[in-house]
């Protein structure tokens, strides 16, 4: 299969997020449908198109995005958290803001698929982080619809619709991590989505105590330029379910 | 280009519509007579904005069959009543600022409008 000649047809099919894709065959679709095997709940119609997809044309996504098959149990327990209706996931892909969906992923699973959780855990560097991220939103433009312009009518956009998934710190984490307030048998792995803006990073190499530390994360959040909005919303994060056993 | 083979792809965008979305044809609408409702996503200037298409409607046609609807939050897909509600009184629709697409596929005419454009003087 000619790579170039797919990214070209896909880019004429409205499938592409710019940036170039794995070649989604059927084989390879086959390896990442096995790893859910046994997952049989069926998936909500995804908005705002309304589609109820395939296993198959999920793990194409999965694919394009250049996802390891040991990937797709988190990226579809994302896909659930945000099909969860206090996502809102219409109003968060139809919107004029810039919000992307954030996939926070916590449990042992974090090392076991090499998700970045500390340094740089953001940014560049990581397959997983990149891949994982890249996976939802394809297949928030090719399932649910959401092509710029079109059913997502986002102003100006943000970086962070391209990817933005981390590992949860949990071992640094002076509270409690997710993983403890899930069900008390200790889920392997709990995904966390919210659909929120690109992180705003605070940064004080001044301050020598808390109080001065304190100021400065006060101010930076006093100083961002609010989000005005004249509706309540619903709903901000949404947990989703661990992931099946193997 | 190279031809791709579909059989050996699956298809990305590929699923099923939910069961109750069934498609109708579009009917063309006579603006100068049909009821049409007038939709506002309840923000800032909406209302406004829908209440000058009327009045501007006015001067052309009756406005007795021309109703004003708002879906409570912006932030939030209209509620499938308001749409089976529009879908079956009125032969178009049009909405301050979004789009019901679902209102497309039941054979009512919509049209998007934003705070520059006006609605189509009937013919």
């Amino acid at each position: 299969m000619d790579v170039e000649a797919f990214n070209e047809y896909a880019t004429e099919q409205g499938w592409s997020d710019g940036m170039p894709l794995f070649v989604p065959t059927e084989a390879k679709v086959a390896k990442f449908v096995e790893t859910v095997r046994g997952d049989n709940r069926p998936y909500a119609p995804v908005p705002p198109r309304q589609i109820v997809p395939t296993m198959q044309a999920l793990a194409a996504n999965a694919v394009m995005a250049g996802c390891k098959p040991e990937y797709f149990p988190v990226v579809t327990a994302a896909l659930r958290g945000v099909l969860d209706p206090d996502y809102n996931l219409h109003g968060t892909l139809a919107t004029t803001h810039s919000c992307a969906p954030m996939v926070m992923v916590s449990g042992p699973i974090r090392h076991e698929l090499n998700i970045n959780c500390g340094s740089n855990c953001f940014g560049q560097g990581r397959q997983a982080n990149a891949t994982i991220g890249r996976a939802l939103g394809l297949m928030l433009l090719n399932v649910a619809g959401a092509k710029p312009g079109e059913m997502d009518r986002s102003t100006q956009g943000n970086p962070a619709k391209f990817t933005f998934c981390f590992g949860e710190n949990e071992e640094e984490n002076p509270g409690r991590p997710i993983t403890c307030s899930a069900a008390s048998r200790r889920p392997t792995a709990v995904v966390t989505v919210m659909s929120g803006e690109g992180p705003h990073n605070l940064n004080d190499h001044g301050s020598t105590t808390g109080d001065g530390l304190l100021t400065t994360f006060a101010g930076g959040m006093a100083n961002r330029a609010p989000t005005r909005s004249t509706a309540r919303a619903r709903c901000s994060s949404s947990s989703a379910p661990s992931m099946p056993p193997p | 280009m190279e031809e791709i083979e579909h059989a050996y792809l699956s298809i990305p965008s590929f699923g099923t519509s939910a069961a109750s979305a069934a498609k109708v044809a579009l009917q063309p609408v006579n603006w100068a007579t049909d009821p049409i409702a007038l939709i506002s996503n309840s923000k800032p200037n909406a209302r406004e904005l829908l209440e000058g298409v009327r009045a501007k409607l006015g001067a052309h046609r009756p406005v007795d069959n021309i109703h004003f609807h708002a879906k409570n939050s912006a932030s939030q897909p209209a509620p499938k009543e308001l749409i089976a509600q529009v879908a079956q009184n009125y032969k178009a629709a049009l909405v301050a600022i979004s789009v019901i697409e679902e209102a497309v596929h039941r054979g009512v005419s919509t049209t998007a409008s934003n705070s520059r454009s006006s609605a189509s003087p009937p013919t």
